[in-house]
């Protein structure tokens, strides 16, 4: 890995008060005062506040290949070799003992290499193998660049999933989403920048989310949780149960009255004015959200794509049909997730299967429905779970262990490759050893497509500079189209 | 190996052990140079130099590749590689990737051939030209610490002498002084004073985070005293508010929290201990240095200075410090976990009390702070040798100290004394009673034996042998007879762990992951019921073999509520083909562990007898008309395996692996006959087992074929005509494979004749209680003399089998006679009040032995009279009431039971010094370190560690040292940031090189000096800090100071502020009027170390009235309101909140149910108002919300809103307006003023 130790550059001007207290008033990572530049949103707005330098994200930027980024997190570990790993060697020597070492760190006990019960077919012009598991998404491999060398460093879900999100194993960081929104703001500035479908509150929760050290506007909003059905799934405090929308109107045309000649008492404040503002954004997001919600417009063929109008793939359908909306509207970094499913340490034949085909269709519906409308061009998709798994058994020949040492994902649209399968494992799938992708470099990938540099884009905090890679990373160059 | 030791050994064994070669005089042939030039050095220009040469920034791991002597010397893992031996060669285990640690190149493992020249090259010797001097071997940095002491931070604070200032007259106190001098010196002058609500409310929301009263308002304005705003501090200073308020800026610097937060998020329900005993030390105004010193070593503080128990267990609470930090739980690394836990320790300590970050000497020399690893890790050392965590394993376990004291020791012995009392005066009446009850029944010997003979037949031999067979069984009421059980435990061969003491009296089960298996010999091959009692919270499939052959992967895998007895649970598992003798049944479960399987039991699944078959007869729909008919749809099953489909249970598996199957209960309230029909529609013949009550009696049932699988098509057959007594009942269809599509299934009341019977042999409770009855004797013991010949058939050389297997008349007299002499003679031996059984031992013929056994039988403890498990319900009524009494008076007692707290909190451990962790790895140790503190703080002399200590004593004293540059210095700092919203230091949590410098050094150094002066008083400071001009003046904007001065630093006025979470929470319930002041305690509902997020878990509740410092503060999981208003998110340490204003701060103040409701009771607090007009409603309003008077603006104003509004709610609402209009109006206008910035901003 290439040196490029963090700890030097450190100090830059802090912003003038004026200008953070100008920016304090967005909010969600992005709403800003109407009228407000858009490059001038984007910085550290109340680190000064705090008496802290903080880094410059504009000194990280240059032009971009994907505008968005829809993350599609599948909780836990689907398996690499029953998916989008094909090994061929590990169906002939299904049952023999695994002929390389064991990792030293290990989850659980196994056993001997077990073939993967699904066939693997080729798909496209690319001729990419995907198993039978995601026919629809297999439609679509021109589309994909699947990457078979992806790996992390930790084997429990916690701490692996909280990698995946924020590049740290250890402590609390902030998140991909976060750091995306302190680089470039969002482009809509009535709605968050960085939204979470219907995500996890376990394995770390609100961690995978959250701003951690930067300004606690960058952190995502959660729609819902994995326990509410995506199209009950609401932002908190959205809706007001009390009054009609005349009566809350009048409420504001009020307050904005009262607090306006509060605030004529005490000369400037841009704190106050701000906080007057926000009122009014709030209001705006409130009624843009419940349209933006509501799908009941879309046509009937889009029901079908995503699979909208049957089991199972209904709850997931609706999550990525939302996640088109929400990527329509601008917003920066929309993660839908399938919830804790993946994690067959046995029945993996069943549960596998039932887990693909719950996401398989409205997968291969997102990407389908995106290309077709032109948004794949500058819509990174991000498919993957938190790790992969062992092509060793568990659970009496119908399972597999989480594996942090390979791993497959695939990447789609906004500026990589399509049909490619990049980086691979051992003859087993057991490890990535050529072109590996750690997920740092994956992270480091991604921000470059978003058009900043990894090791530019960072921020302040305890006395020095951090950022997403930590001292990690390198932009994978071949991946990109 | 060391990595030295490792360099001598390669060394040496270089010098002296190879060839006689030197290593500076390596000669080395010209193949062997050649092949290192054609081969060697290509690739290592090519996979290696950008890392590991002068042209990587700095070489990697330390290691350099560019000579051989490089390679030789290695990097932090020792020498790269060792001539000759490539098995010995790091180089080689890196680029084979056979080690997780190092794998290079780190993006693609080489090419095998690379890889083998590699392999041959070190085979040879290495053989390379290249001189040392080739690789410029850079010094690393080295701290300068001399130097480094210059730096303000690092040198002990002295009292500067006063400033010379000009306004004398404006000067409160020295503050004052230092802050003028430096306004006069930028030729500005302070804000004018704050007028006087102003002041009451700023510093009652300092003081306490709550608005003040009305009447305290009032009361401050009337005291014309000059001591009034003193007065006033004073008493706020005295409030129990304070500590509240002030001990919960403390926690943010302390990080708590009530969860560890991170992966696995765990509850740490006893936290709040070290939460409260803060509030309360804080307004005790316990001194700093104490408080500082109580919470890195409260354990091990002279217990001789304790001046009572209870203080003794405040220090070990106060720990809790090192303890409540966020923590991963679950990590397979368990020697990383510790590490960072100990990194934690160390960053909170030395960031909370000295203001250092000391994270970056984790891995390497900081780079900026004179901070080398070596103290990082004399450091660590004192944190490894302290036991924070009882274990590291997944999920790991932290230690907590039970704070028992003699009183609550005393307390407890008292009250298990009265528990004892109250248990043997229980225990004499139960003997007493029940012995009187099971006297008066074994007179009734013969009755007994009679009515359950009735009960048992023995229709076929038993079904197995040679098992450890315990009987046959009585389950849920139902005998079921030619059944073998056995204890799940006791398996011929496994790896499960099996366990008989911990859950549950009497019943073993089998733990932990692994198999179990079980021979059973068998007389008969043929169709068995396999049916498993469990215990499980989670669901955990096991895995289902018999002999060899995986039948089924999904067993055991319900769930019945907990791991223990009381949720025992018996499930039907399934049919199985077994043959005659040996057979194998095994249960295994991978990667996780097993359910509590407590006794397998096997049946005889054969249909008994079949009348008529009328399986494909089509039948008329049913219809409701038809009294007592029970209809149900299919999918709707009690318990099943049948995908469901709605409206048509279908099978979606698609596999024969699987057995698909759907239990139904019906609850028969007529007994009868009944029909069975189901509805439903096939292609093909997909006919399964039907079983009524457990009992298999048809094995091709809803076999007709309807000609297709469409919805449509679906017919009603009758499956069948069963008797049913009352009660509940259960049908059960299964089928290995695919299944007909079922659509509804019916029991039809009929007068037809049954056309399966279950042989007679098949009673229910219902039949058990009604012979009883007729007979004058007691269930229970009816069913326990069933149970009991039931036994007896199974264990077969028992004496009753050979009367059991005659014929029934015979059967019923020889009951009869024998009967009747064992209950003479047990009379005999009740009435001479003795159990022993002696008998006549001149008789010895047969029949008298079978007496002789019977009567032993009938006195035994576990014999047919036993106690039955009501049986406190059987005895005299007189004995039931007594018995209940006391019964009460223990649970009463119990309830009352004095809790033995616990606290989270660290103990001394094992004493170890450790190595430097090269790049913070543990595989890769440097130089030794010891317990020791910072080299840069030299002042301060350290007290030696004792060898037995784990120095947290030492630390404590050395940071609490008049002369430490650094502890009182950032916790002044801390005070005054809380007080006036920016530090003297503007970077409260890093004093170094990157941190601010002080805006006003001589004032932040004399109010260190004065700290310390003062006996670390807190409040002696803030009684400083807040009788000063400074923090009396207003907040009014200054154009000039403003362009001069637009970030304050100089203090030209007051900063304006934004309330807190808490503060917003709690001033929304305060003029609410709806707080609960109640102190102290922990509101988490919720088990020590249970999950707290996540899902299966209760949603933890923040619906409550208390102060905010009470709330549960789940890390990964706080709660919206907090995360909203900027709370310091306890993961992350925060010195200083953030201040943001964001658009879901508005949302919540728009939409929320708190604020609706606050909204809502402040609106009747004000219309309950004993005034007359709206006018002066809106008076009252303003006092309570803003602490003033309402201007006649404000009033015109509001009364436009009420009007317009009023008109508003009147199109909305369909009722009058009249009260409830009223109040629907107020709360809008209540809504908006506690909106407004005037509401959440403080001048």
């Amino acid at each position: 890995m290439a040196g490029n130790s963090q700890c030097h550059n450190f100090l830059t001007q802090p912003l003038s008060r004026r200008a953070m207290l100008q920016q304090s008033s967005v909010g969600f990572g992005s709403l800003a005062l109407a009228g407000l530049l858009q490059d001038q949103m984007h910085n550290g707005v109340l680190a000064a506040e705090s008496g802290q330098a903080v880094g410059d994200p504009k000194l990280a930027r240059f032009p971009a290949r994907a505008k968005r980024i829809i993350f599609m997190f599948m909780h836990g570990g689907p398996s690499q070799v029953d998916t989008f790993d094909y090994k061929p060697l590990l169906q002939k020597h299904d049952g023999q003992p695994y002929p390389g070492k064991k990792p030293r760190i290990v989850s659980g006990a196994t056993g001997n290499l077990l073939g993967s019960p699904w066939k693997f077919r080729q798909y496209g012009e690319s001729g990419l193998h995907v198993s039978d598991l995601f026919p629809h998404v297999g439609q679509m491999a021109d589309d994909l660049c699947v990457i078979n060398s992806i790996h992390g460093s930790n084997s429990r879900h916690g701490a692996a999933l909280l990698e995946l999100h924020t590049g740290s194993d250890t402590f609390v960081r902030p998140s991909l989403g976060s750091w995306l929104m302190y680089g470039l703001g969002s482009e809509n500035q009535n709605l968050p920048g960085f939204l979470t479908i219907c995500p996890t509150l376990g394995h770390g929760g609100v961690n995978a989310w959250s701003s951690a050290f930067l300004p606690a506007h960058y952190q995502g909003t959660p729609i819902g949780a994995a326990s509410i059905k995506a199209e009950e799934a609401r932002i908190h405090f959205i809706e007001n149960k009390w009054v009609s929308s005349k009566m809350q109107r009048a409420e504001l045309d009020f307050l904005g009255q009262v607090n306006r000649e509060h605030l004529e008492k005490r000369d400037t404040d841009d704190v106050l004015e701000s906080r007057i503002a926000s009122f009014e954004l709030a209001y705006r997001m409130q009624n843009q959200m419940p349209g933006l919600q509501d799908i009941s417009q879309e046509t009937e063929d889009t029901y079908k794509m995503y699979g909208i109008n049957e089991e199972p793939t209904k709850n997931f359908g609706i999550q990525c049909l939302l996640a088109r909306r929400f990527a329509e509207q601008g917003v920066r970094f929309i993660q839908v997730t399938h919830s804790y499913k993946w994690d067959q340490h046995g029945n993996l034949r069943d549960a596998h299967t039932k887990n693909a085909k719950e996401v398989d269709k409205p997968i291969a519906g997102l990407l389908r429905d995106l290309k077709q409308r032109g948004l794949l061009e500058d819509t990174l998709v991000w498919w993957g779970g938190e790790f992969g798994r062992t092509p060793v058994e568990q659970g009496n020949k119908n399972g597999r262990d989480h594996n942090p040492h390979a791993c497959s994902m695939f990447l789609a649209g906004g500026g990589v490759q399509g049909g490619l399968r990049y980086g691979s494992t051992d003859d087993y799938g057991y490890y990535a050893i050529e072109n590996k992708v750690h997920f740092h470099d994956l992270h480091a990938t991604m921000l470059h497509l978003m058009g900043l540099d990894h090791e530019k884009l960072t921020y302040q905090y305890a006395g020095r500079d951090f950022r997403l890679t930590d001292v990690y990373g390198e932009v994978k160059h071949d991946i990109l189209a | 190996m060391r990595p030295w030791l490792l360099f001598i050994v390669s060394l040496v064994y270089f010098l002296f052990c190879v060839n006689g070669y030197s290593q500076e005089e390596a000669k080395f042939d010209a193949a062997g140079l050649k092949f290192f030039e054609s081969k060697i050095r290509p690739l290592l220009i090519q996979y290696c130099y950008e890392c590991h040469s002068s042209d990587a920034d700095e070489y990697e791991g330390g290691l350099s590749v560019e000579s051989r002597q490089a390679l030789l010397k290695g990097g932090d893992s020792g020498a790269a590689i060792v001539p000759f031996k490539p098995a010995e060669s790091w180089l080689m285990a890196a680029i084979e990737y056979s080690d997780d640690f190092y794998q290079m190149p780190p993006e693609s493992k080489l090419p095998p051939e690379a890889i083998a020249v590699f392999k041959k090259w070190i085979e040879m010797g290495a053989p390379d030209p290249r001189l040392a001097v080739e690789s410029g071997d850079r010094e690393p940095r080295v701290i300068d610490f001399e130097q480094s002491r210059n730096f303000w931070a690092f040198k002990t604070p002295q009292r500067p002498a006063l400033p010379r200032v000009k306004n004398k007259a404006w000067v409160s106190n020295p503050i004052d002084t230092f802050i003028l001098s430096e306004l006069e010196r930028s030729e500005l002058t302070p804000a004018i004073a704050a007028d006087r609500r102003t002041l009451i409310r700023r510093v009652t929301f300092d003081l306490t985070g709550l608005p003040p009263t009305a009447t305290e308002i009032n009361e401050f304005l009337a005291d014309a005293s000059p001591l009034a705003y003193e007065t006033l501090v004073e008493r706020l200073l005295a409030s129990p508010r304070y500590g509240e308020r002030w001990g919960r800026k403390w926690l943010d610097v302390a990080r708590y929290a009530d969860s560890n937060g991170l992966d696995e998020n765990l509850a740490y329900v006893n936290a709040f201990r070290y939460r409260d005993y803060v509030v309360r030390v804080w307004n005790q105004d316990l001194s700093f240095a104490d408080f500082l010193q109580q919470q890195l070593a409260g354990d091990l503080l002279d217990p001789q200075q304790d001046a009572s128990p209870q203080e003794r267990l405040d220090r070990l609470t106060a720990t809790g410090f090192l303890s409540i930090g966020p923590k991963m739980l679950a990590c397979d690394d368990g020697q990383k976990m510790e590490m960072d836990i100990i990194d934690e320790q160390i960053d909170t300590m030395s960031r909370a009390f000295m203001g250092l970050t000391m994270g970056c000497a984790r891995c390497h020399d900081h780079k900026f702070d004179p901070i080398p690893s070596k103290d990082y890790y004399a450091l660590a050392s004192i944190f490894k040798s302290t036991k924070t965590m009882e274990n590291f394993n997944v999920v790991a376990r932290w230690h907590e100290y039970s704070l028992d004291t003699p009183e609550s020791k005393a307390a407890q012995e008292k009250h298990n004394a009265a528990v004892k009392r109250l248990d043997e005066e229980l225990a004499a009446l139960q003997k007493e009673s029940r012995q009187t009850l099971r006297e008066s029944q074994q007179r009734l010997l013969a009755k007994y034996l009679i009515a359950a003979s009735k009960f048992v037949s023995v229709n076929s031999k038993p079904i197995a042998d040679g098992h450890n067979v315990i009987g046959n069984f009585i389950r849920d009421g139902i005998a079921v007879e030619n059944s073998i059980v056995w204890e799940a435990e006791k398996f011929q061969r496994g790896t499960l762990q099996a366990e008989t003491t911990n859950y549950g009296k009497e019943v073993g089960v089998l733990l932990q992951q692994g198999f179990a298996e079980y021979d059973v010999e068998l007389e008969e091959a043929g169709d068995y019921q396999l049916e498993l009692r469990y215990a499980a919270v989670d669901s955990r499939p096991m895995v289902l073999t018999i002999n060899g052959t995986v039948v089924d992967t999904n067993v055991a895998a319900h769930t019945t509520g907990t791991w223990f007895a009381d949720s025992q649970t018996w499930f039907v598992e399934g049919v199985f083909e077994l043959s005659a003798g040996k057979n194998i049944i095994r249960l295994a479960r991978e990667g996780g562990p097993v359910p509590h399987v407590d006794k397998i039991l096997l049946v005889k699944a054969a249909p008994i007898s079949s009348l008529e078959d009328l399986t494909s007869v089509l039948a008329d729909t049913p219809t409701t008309e038809v009294d007592g008919l029970l209809l149900q749809e299919a999918e709707e099953y009690a318990r099943g395996s049948i995908g469901k489909i709605p409206p048509i249970v279908q099978n979606t598996s698609g596999t024969t692996t699987f057995l698909n199957y759907a239990e139904y209960d019906f609850e028969i309230t007529v007994a009868g006959n009944y029909r069975l029909e189901w509805l439903y529609t096939q292609a093909e013949s997909r006919g399964g087992k039907l079983f009524v009550d457990g009992r298999l009696v048809d094995a091709d049932a809803a076999n007709a074929i309807t000609g297709s699988f469409q919805s449509s098509e679906v017919k009603w057959f009758v499956g069948g005509v069963f008797q049913f007594a009352a009660g509940k009942h259960t049908l059960r269809w299964q089928r290995l494979g695919t299944t007909p599509h079922f659509d509804k299934i019916a029991l039809i009341p009929t007068s037809d004749n049954v056309t399966y019977h279950s042989g007679g042999d098949h009673k229910n409770l219902a039949e058990i209680e009604d012979v009883a009855i007729a007979q004058g004797l007691h269930a229970e013991y009816l069913r326990q003399w069933v149970d009991f010949l039931l036994m007896t058939i199974s264990q077969r050389d028992e004496p009753l089998l050979g009367l059991l297997l005659r014929d029934r008349d015979e059967q019923q007299a020889a009951f009869a006679q024998l009967g009747d002499a064992a209950e003479q003679r047990l009379r005999t031996i009740l009435s001479a009040g003795t159990s022993s059984v002696a008998g006549d031992t001149t008789s010895k013929s047969k029949d008298d032995s079978v007496v002789q056994w019977l009567v032993t039988k009938a006195i035994a403890v576990d014999g047919p009279f036993r106690d039955p498990k009501e049986i406190d319900k059987l005895v005299a009524e007189k004995s039931q009431l007594a018995i209940t009494a006391i019964v009460e008076s223990k649970a009463k007692l119990t309830a009352a039971q004095p809790q033995v707290g616990k606290a989270m909190g660290v103990t001394e451990g094992k004493v170890e010094d450790l190595a430097i962790h090269i790049r913070g790895n543990y595989l890769t140790l440097g130089e030794s370190t010891e317990r020791g503190f910072l080299e840069v703080v030299d002042q301060v002399s350290a007290v030696p560690i004792p060898v037995e200590a784990s120095g947290r004593m030492q630390l404590a004293q050395w940071l609490t040292d008049a002369k430490h540059p650094l502890t009182s210095r950032v916790f002044v700092n801390r005070l005054w940031l809380w007080h006036f919203g920016k530090g003297l230091q503007r970077s409260p949590d890093n004093f170094g090189l990157l941190g601010q410098r002080p805006t006003n050094q001589p004032l932040l150094d004399w109010l260190a000096v004065e700290f310390i002066e003062q006996g670390w008083s807190i409040k002696q400071m803030h009684r400083l800090m807040l009788l000063s001009s400074t923090y009396q003046m207003s907040s009014i904007f200054d154009a000039r100071a403003n362009h001069v001065d637009p970030e304050n630093r100089l203090w030209w006025r007051f900063n304006r502020r934004r309330l807190d979470a808490e503060e917003v929470r709690d001033a929304l319930l305060a003029v609410g009027n709806d707080i609960d002041l109640q102190m102290y305690g922990q509101l988490l509902s919720s088990a020590d170390r249970a999950y707290v997020t996540g899902t299966g878990s209760k949603r933890t509740t923040y619906d409550y009235n208390r102060r905010s410092v009470y709330l549960p503060i789940l890390r990964s999981a706080l709660y919206n309101v907090f995360i909203a208003f900027d709370f310091a998110d306890p993961s992350v340490i925060q010195g200083q909140r953030k201040n943001t204003v964001v658009t879901p701060q508005a949302l919540f103040m728009m939409n929320s149910k708190l604020v609706q409701e606050e909204a809502s009771r402040l609106a009747q607090r004000v219309l309950q108002e004993d005034v007359g007009t709206d006018s002066e409603r809106i008076n009252v309003l303003y006092e309570i919300v803003y602490g003033r008077m309402a201007t006649s603006e404000d009033v015109d104003k509001c009364h436009q809103f009420l009007q317009r509004y009023r008109d508003l709610s009147t199109q909305h609402m369909d009722d009058d307006v009249s009260t409830a209009g009223d109040l629907v109006v107020w709360q809008g206008l209540c809504r908006v003023l506690l909106a407004a910035n005037e509401f959440v901003y403080l001048d």
